[in-house]
């Protein structure tokens, strides 16, 4: 400090770049280093931790920032993963439906033409069951009206007493041989 | 035979040997015979709610003038006894009995209509020949059988009916 106010004074009392008054110039630069020194004792720190805090917040909000993306990024491939599994399912699903619709659809044939036929076998064996019935009331009715024809006649041929006496007399004789 | 019929049948037999009416038995057998045929009035003389002196009643009402005296008697006493059910049985062991007594069997013959005499004469010695037994003819007049005879010694049937006939013509029409 002193070599160089000793150059700013060796540099002539008169000069613009020297006051005049050494004592102003010796003051001024008392002043401003005072001023200096609390500017490097309090300012710069404050300074200094501003931008360090700045700084601080700024990698947390990078950090952060990262770690969102990261977190979306995750998000996504679970997304793009699922969605993946979903389409996958949905194909599983639809191929099963089909598949089932088919083996229903084989089924329902299946059965609709078994029903078809114990159906005509069904109605083959009633039409059947129905001819022979038919044919069995017949011959019964058949053989009742014989039945009764033969009872009449006899009957009638038995009212006689002449008749009823021969046949006495044939039961006698048939006993006798 | 169960001992009740017997005794009721040996005590009849007895009766009619004793008062010597041999036509009794045949006319005790035909009244059993109708007593059989004739629910209603089977009935009636089996209803021990009914007196047993109307029962009786009702048989001598039924065999006045149509039976001798020892028939109707005879029955009375087994209808009163409360036998009348058994009435049938006690006749058939009655006429069997008496047939045997004379060494004979009793023949039991079935017919529409009544036999002459010369018929069951004639029938008698057909049915010595055809059985070898002496037999005594029983007349049952049994409208079902329509026509012809059926005959039974002991066990023995020989069926010449056109009833027996008659079915198995309609045994083959089915």
């Amino acid at each position: 400090m002193s070599n160089l106010t000793a150059i700013l004074a060796a540099e002539g009392p008169n000069g613009n770049f020297i006051p005049s008054d050494i004592n102003e110039l010796y003051w001024g630069s008392v002043a401003f280093g005072i001023i200096f020194v609390i500017f490097l004792w309090k300012g710069v720190p404050a300074i200094k931790s501003a931008m360090q805090g700045r700084t601080a917040r700024i990698e947390d909000e990078l950090a952060a920032a990262k770690a969102a993306k990261a977190d979306a990024e995750a998000e996504l491939a679970t997304l793009s993963g699922q969605l993946g599994d979903a389409d996958a399912e949905a194909a599983k699903i639809i191929a099963e439906a089909r598949d089932q619709a088919a083996k229903l659809e084989t089924d329902l044939t299946a059965k609709a033409e078994s029903d078809i036929a114990e159906a005509k076998e069904r109605s083959s064996i009633e039409i059947q069951a129905q001819r022979d019935q038919a044919l069995s009331d017949l011959r019964a009715a058949v053989a009742d009206q014989a039945r009764t024809a033969a009872d009449a006649v006899v009957r009638s041929n038995l009212d006689d007493a002449s008749t009823q006496s021969a046949l006495i007399d044939d039961y006698i004789s048939q006993l006798a041989r | 035979m169960s001992d009740t019929i017997d005794g009721y049948a040996e005590a009849l037999l007895a009766v009619v040997r004793a008062e010597g009416a041999s036509g009794a038995d045949d006319e005790i057998f035909r009244f059993a015979q109708a007593l059989e045929a004739n629910d209603e009035l089977r009935n009636t003389l089996s209803d021990p709610y009914v007196p047993a002196e109307r029962r009786q009643q009702i048989v001598e009402d039924l065999l006045q003038g149509k039976a001798s005296n020892v028939t109707s008697a005879a029955v009375s006493l087994v209808v009163g006894a409360g036998r009348a059910a058994e009435l049938p049985a006690i006749a058939r062991a009655l006429v069997a009995k008496g047939a045997a007594a004379g060494g004979k069997h009793v023949a039991e013959v079935r017919s529409a209509v009544a036999l002459s005499d010369d018929q069951k004469t004639r029938l008698a010695a057909s049915l010595k020949s055809a059985t070898g037994k002496d037999v005594e003819i029983k007349v049952i007049i049994d409208p079902s059988v329509l026509g012809g005879v059926v005959t039974t010694i002991g066990d023995t049937v020989i069926d010449g009916s056109v009833r027996s006939r008659l079915a198995q013509v309609k045994s083959h029409l089915g």
